[in-house]
């Protein structure tokens, strides 16, 4: 008696916007009402219930197991997601990410523009399109090392006669100093290479 | 100074070696390129070189310059303190700025700090230096057509200055730039003149190197030798 009341309530609800159903269940609310005292009629009436009801029970259980199996399937799903943010597996070291940048920084600043800046100097005065083309892109992409060192390095001419080592130093025999130096584009590369 | 100097660029005898075989290789690189010179003329033509010029061409340009000529920069020159003290001691300084200039700058910055003032020269317009400096001297402006030739009587550079200093002045400076058209009997004078004028100091830009560099100007002029003799 309990679970068909209990079967009633929420099926009486749900139906109503439904006009067949809805006037089907008027109907035998109405006749239960009216027919509660008669024993016979009331007999015939619980029967039919008790069929319809036993229908209903079939339709209702299976509704439930199919949203069980449909809730415990998002379940699953929404269960994966919560282990793979928890887990600590795939997390880099912050050590090794500094360390790393530390390297890459170094090299920037400090390892590779002196040596762009001894390259230019080498080949100053033998280089060709190509690698002059290369000097300006290196030197474009390591500028911020390179006005780092500018003031660190001291690039510049040196005399072209080697014995002379200081400004004031007075050659050993002037008439070997040779001072008729062709200038360019007469000059050969080697006119160059004590500069 | 010298000796720092030195010991800046090495062992002696490792200096030695280094000039020896820089003037061997400055002798071989001038005759092979005479030759080349020679040959290149006579071609007409800039081309391909045979390879055994170029082999011993290459050979001979093996250059020795140490890691220290390439460091020391603009900014890592702590020789401040120095330069104050060789001003004070020699009272008359050859100096060698870089070619660009400006680098002059931060060590007249520093006498003038000190309390120093400043007689800025040019050497090619000194005439006769001592007559110049210490003397009552004559100067013929130029003139504008028809017009006498004027003689004008000013008073000595020096002497006028260091009159009107003012009292808690140290002393006067005078700057000579251009200084290597100067000959030597008139550096001689210029490194002569704190001598004459005990409060006067004198700089004298006698040519460009590659970094600042300065000299006491008695030995750049010669006096040194005269006097050990």
């Amino acid at each position: 008696m309990s679970f068909t009341f209990n079967l009633h309530v929420p099926k009486a609800l749900p139906p109503l916007p439904s006009s067949s159903r809805g006037t089907t269940s008027l109907f035998f609310s109405s006749k239960h009402k009216s027919y509660h005292n008669n024993t016979s009629p009331s007999q015939s009436l619980r029967i039919t219930c008790s069929s319809q009801k036993s229908n209903h029970d079939d339709d209702g259980s299976l509704k439930y197991t199919s949203l069980a199996l449909q809730i415990g399937v998002l379940l699953a799903l929404a269960e994966q997601p919560v282990l793979a943010v928890t887990g600590e597996n795939n997390r880099p070291e912050l050590l090794w990410v500094l360390t790393q940048w530390g390297v890459v920084l170094f090299g920037y600043f400090l390892v590779v523009p002196p040596i762009i800046m001894y390259w230019l100097w080498k080949r100053w005065y033998r280089r060709n399109l190509l690698e002059m083309y290369l000097q300006f892109m290196c030197v474009f992409i390591f500028f911020p090392g390179v006005i780092l060192w500018a003031p660190f390095l001291n690039f510049r001419k040196f005399p072209r006669d080697p014995s002379l080592q200081y400004p004031w130093s007075v050659p050993e025999d002037p008439s070997k100093i040779r001072s008729s130096y062709a200038k360019y584009p007469y000059a050969e590369p080697e006119d160059y290479d004590n500069l | 100074m010298s000796s720092t100097a030195s010991l800046g660029y090495g062992a002696p005898t490792c200096f030695n070696n280094v000039h020896h075989t820089k003037k061997q290789q400055a002798m071989r690189n001038s005759f092979l390129s005479n030759k080349h010179n020679s040959v290149r003329v006579m071609k007409g033509w800039r081309g391909r070189h045979g390879n055994t010029n170029n082999t011993s061409k290459r050979v001979g340009i093996v250059q020795c310059r140490g890691l220290g000529d390439f460091i020391g920069g603009d900014l890592i020159k702590f020789d401040l303190g120095r330069w104050l003290s060789d001003v004070e001691e020699h009272k008359a300084l050859a100096i060698y700025p870089p070619h660009e200039g400006g680098y002059e700058g931060r060590y007249l910055s520093r006498l003038k700090r000190q309390g120093y003032y400043f007689l800025d020269l040019t050497a090619r317009g000194l005439g006769d230096p001592e007559t110049t400096l210490t003397k009552i001297h004559p100067v013929c402006p130029p003139h504008v057509g028809k017009q006498p030739i004027a003689r004008w009587y000013f008073p000595p550079e020096v002497d006028y200055r260091l009159e009107a200093l003012p009292p808690n002045a140290k002393g006067l400076v005078v700057w000579i730039i251009e200084a290597k058209v100067l000959s030597k009997a008139e550096l001689q004078f210029l490194a002569l003149l704190p001598t004459l004028r005990p409060n006067v100091r004198v700089i004298a830009e006698c040519g460009n190197w590659r970094k600042f560099m300065w000299k006491p100007l008695k030995e750049i002029a010669g006096l040194t030798t005269s006097e050990e003799a």
